[in-house]
């Protein structure tokens, strides 16, 4: 058999995605800045104290700076591709698109997954070593929510990919508009019965142990309402 | 073998291409020629699956390129700026492309050097220059040893150099058989190259001609011939089937009888001659015959 197959495109963008520099700088250097901001984070006593607040804070805190920076990664992989004018010689190797998009989308998870896992951890780590009430790794939740913050990351990802625009620029900032400026805005004027299912409540639901104000959905519930967002983004 | 079937294709309310049809054939370097804005990219993207035909079809060895399970083999292509992330290395962009088809690493290896880039295999493509970029892009066309090759105006950005190695590369492509069509709009530069020429203008085809016949049908060369005593001179040539016309005082176009008969001729009916150019009708004034009124700025 010589032609396209579905591993042979994931081949393909595992190939491209480690060819770029900027893969290397955002699964390499990013990781390390945020354990180190963690570690210091927890020096000033980010005021994470005990209990099941402290562990989302502590696992989470740096939810958001990641889900920008892997957010616009995913934006990157498919319409930096428009961008440069790539994407005509990719659909001349793989004339469909869905197969393409799919491939960068396990790609995706299969690069940044087990970075954001072990990420995570090492932030909780060092920041619980330099905090002044560490919580440990036993807690209750502790565990649960480190993989919920990485399989939330990953999510955004996945998100920015299927967040197809052609130009750049506009994607990302569509992107950060829809998930990072819009979202209080949503909170505050959508009925409450609606607030679980917008992406970044979702998201947040999946590391959120403990009870919260206003209400959240169950980790679970968020992490399916998050898939679903990404399944409509990502067809 | 390439075949357009009646293709229609619309943007808006502009039809970029009317009720196209033409074949492209192995072993021969086939012109796609218009002028700017006729139709030629619009069509080769319809070719190669990037736009969908609102009428008619367009075949790669006999199936909608799309259809193929392994397009990089039936069919290389290059639109016309060598589409490429700027971040990667020639080598790894070619790389990327390869792994789609299980191509293995050492046909890209084998390709670079093909068109020039050994040296260049492992720089950025954001630092290459127009002409290595188009290189590049030549490459990627030939990954698959595809046995169809569609170019879109290769010859842009190249050097001198460049522009020599690209017609003795298209040449000797369709001389292993391949399909190659190539656009253009210069007819000087496809005059050097084709075979075959397809012409459109406002995206109707024009000519589906050789270039062999192209010359023939434009061709019917005529001398001009200057002397002081041109009624004569017409009278002579009349008699021996010339067709004459009188271009300008003392100045004969003649048409049907060589430079050197017309001489004979002169000479021995004492009459002085003047002048005696041969005219050959160019390609490229048979193109422009070809295409009058059918520029459009666009």
């Amino acid at each position: 058999m010589s032609g396209v197959t579905f591993w042979r495109v994931v081949r393909a963008e595992w190939t491209k995605l480690f060819a770029l520099r900027s893969t290397w700088v955002v699964l390499g250097v990013v990781p390390q800045m945020l354990v180190g901001l963690s570690a210091l984070i927890g020096a000033q006593g980010g005021g994470t104290g005990g209990g099941a607040g402290g562990v989302t804070q502590a696992v989470g805190g740096g939810f958001l700076v990641f889900a920008v920076v892997y957010g616009g990664f995913g934006v990157l992989a498919m319409s930096g591709e428009y961008g440069s004018g790539l994407i005509r010689a990719t659909f001349a190797a793989v004339p469909r698109r869905l197969p393409v998009l799919w491939a960068k989308a396990v790609v995706l998870v299969a690069a940044t997954g087990p970075v954001l896992v072990v990420t995570y951890l090492l932030a909780f780590l060092a920041n619980q070593a330099f905090a002044g009430r560490p919580i440990g790794l036993g807690d209750p939740g502790v565990v649960r929510a480190i993989v919920g913050v990485a399989g939330a990351t990953v999510l955004v990802g996945l998100l920015g990919l299927g967040f197809l625009l052609r130009h750049t620029a506009v994607a990302v900032s569509a992107y950060l508009a829809v998930l990072v400026v819009l979202p209080p805005v949503f909170v505050a004027l959508l009925p409450g019965a609606l607030v679980p299912y917008l992406p970044t409540v979702a998201l947040q639901a999946m590391f959120h142990v403990g009870a919260a104000v206003p209400p959240m959905p169950s980790p679970g519930a968020g992490a399916v309402v998050a898939a679903g967002w990404v399944a409509a983004a990502c067809r | 073998m390439i075949q357009v079937r009646g293709l229609t294709k619309r943007y808006g309310g502009v039809t970029a291409v009317h009720d196209l049809s033409f074949t492209v054939r192995p072993g021969q370097v086939t012109g796609f020629l218009g002028p700017n804005g006729s139709g030629k990219s619009t069509t080769m993207r319809v070719i190669l699956g990037l736009d969908r035909p609102g009428a008619g079809s367009a075949t790669v060895n006999g199936r909608p390129y799309a259809a193929h399970p392994d397009p990089l083999r039936q069919a290389g292509s290059l639109l016309e700026v060598t589409p490429a992330h700027g971040g990667r290395t020639a080598y790894h962009h070619l790389l990327g492309l390869a792994r789609t088809h299980a191509i293995p690493a050492a046909r890209v290896t084998e390709v670079l050097a093909l068109v020039g880039l050994a040296e260049a295999a492992g720089r950025r493509v954001g630092g290459f220059s127009l002409g290595m970029r188009q290189r590049l892009g030549i490459a990627a066309a030939l990954l698959g040893d595809p046995s169809a090759i569609i170019l879109d105006e290769p010859v842009n950005g190249l050097d001198p150099d460049g522009v020599l190695w690209l017609r003795t590369l298209l040449k000797s492509l369709a001389a292993e058989g391949r399909t190659v069509l190539v656009s253009s709009h210069l007819m000087s530069e496809m005059a050097l190259t084709a075979r075959h020429l397809a012409i459109i203008g406002r995206g109707r085809l024009l000519a589906d001609i050789s270039v062999a016949d192209l010359v023939a049908r434009v061709g019917a060369d005529a001398v001009l011939v200057r002397g002081p005593r041109p009624t004569d001179l017409r009278d002579l040539l009349v008699r021996h089937q010339a067709t004459v016309t009188a271009t300008g005082p003392g100045a004969l176009e003649v048409a049907g009888l060589s430079a050197e008969t017309i001489s004979a001729l002169a000479f021995r009916a004492g009459l002085e001659v003047h002048e005696l150019t041969p005219r050959r009708a160019s390609l490229e004034q048979a193109y422009m015959e070809l295409t009058r009124g059918e520029k459009e700025i666009r």
